[in-house]
């Protein structure tokens, strides 16, 4: 005689556990990320990429990479970062480097780190291909595409 | 502690392979350099094919070094070897990437290029 055992197949409580830790993963990420994106997008910054570094490294949460025409484009994309989320997030940078050349400056939140390079130094340095493992994080909707 | 004429490796593919302190510009009264300090050093070794010759005096920063360093929560770092990555006048990396572990330290010295580039920050 065969003992009848009902329960849920395994897969589908792997599956309900990944999607619940997927949610907790997202909600877990803070929004200043997003904040930041949009300010860049305000200032017209160029091939805007957000990469989730957790698991990655353990320097930052999240890598926002982007680059302008110009180092005077540079300053006021990181200038519109920074008061963005002075102001609606209440967070100052620990520190800035690289403001005064504008060819590549880093703005960091400690959990958020900001690259704004140039198109030169963003080829140079090619952060993306260093990253290529960490996860790309979902944009903000441009409000100017194309500009 | 870094001092004057102690060999060090370099961390990043500049094109430098050994370097020698001439100069320990930070840390203890200027004599001794730590992590995140800055130094002038001669090139000793380079890559035949790279800008960086040998005999070129460069800046460069401690990334690395076998002399434990202390910590506010009491811990110490040490690594085995000491290492250092070149620098340009303005402070940006020369190299694109960097070797092997770097120092937490280098973040409160404002490197966070640096570290950027690093694989692992310890």
């Amino acid at each position: 005689m065969q003992a009848k055992v009902t329960r849920k197949p395994p897969v589908s409580v792997d599956t309900e556990a990944e999607v619940a830790l997927a949610q907790e993963e997202t909600e877990d990420l803070s929004p200043t990320w997003f904040l930041a994106a949009q300010a860049a997008q305000a200032k017209q910054a160029v091939d805007l990429v957000a990469l989730d570094l957790r698991g990655v490294t353990t320097m930052a949460d999240t890598f926002l990479i982007c680059h302008g025409r110009n180092n005077r484009q540079n300053q006021a994309i990181a200038d519109e970062i920074e008061s963005i989320l002075k102001n609606e997030a209440g967070e100052r940078p620990v520190n800035i480097e690289g403001y005064q050349t504008g060819e590549w400056i880093l703005m960091d939140y400690g959990d958020l780190v900001v690259h704004v390079f140039s198109e030169k130094a963003r080829t140079y340095y090619d952060l993306d291909r260093l990253y290529r493992e960490a996860k790309k994080l979902e944009l903000p909707v441009d409000p100017q595409p194309g500009q | 502690m870094i001092g004057m004429r102690t060999i060090l490796e370099v961390a990043d593919n500049s094109g430098a392979r050994r370097l020698q302190c001439i100069l320990p510009r930070g840390g203890d009264l200027g004599s001794h350099a730590g992590l995140g300090d800055i130094i002038t050093a001669a090139v000793k070794e380079a890559a035949p094919d790279s800008n960086i010759k040998k005999g070129k005096v460069v800046r460069c920063v401690i990334v690395r070094m076998r002399k434990e360093c202390r910590r506010k929560d009491g811990t110490y770092i040490r690594f085995d070897n000491n290492a250092a990555v070149l620098i340009n006048e303005l402070g940006e990396p020369i190299g694109t990437r960097v070797f092997g572990p770097v120092a937490r330290e280098l973040r409160d010295k404002k490197y966070m290029k640096i570290v950027s580039l690093a694989p692992e920050v310890l």
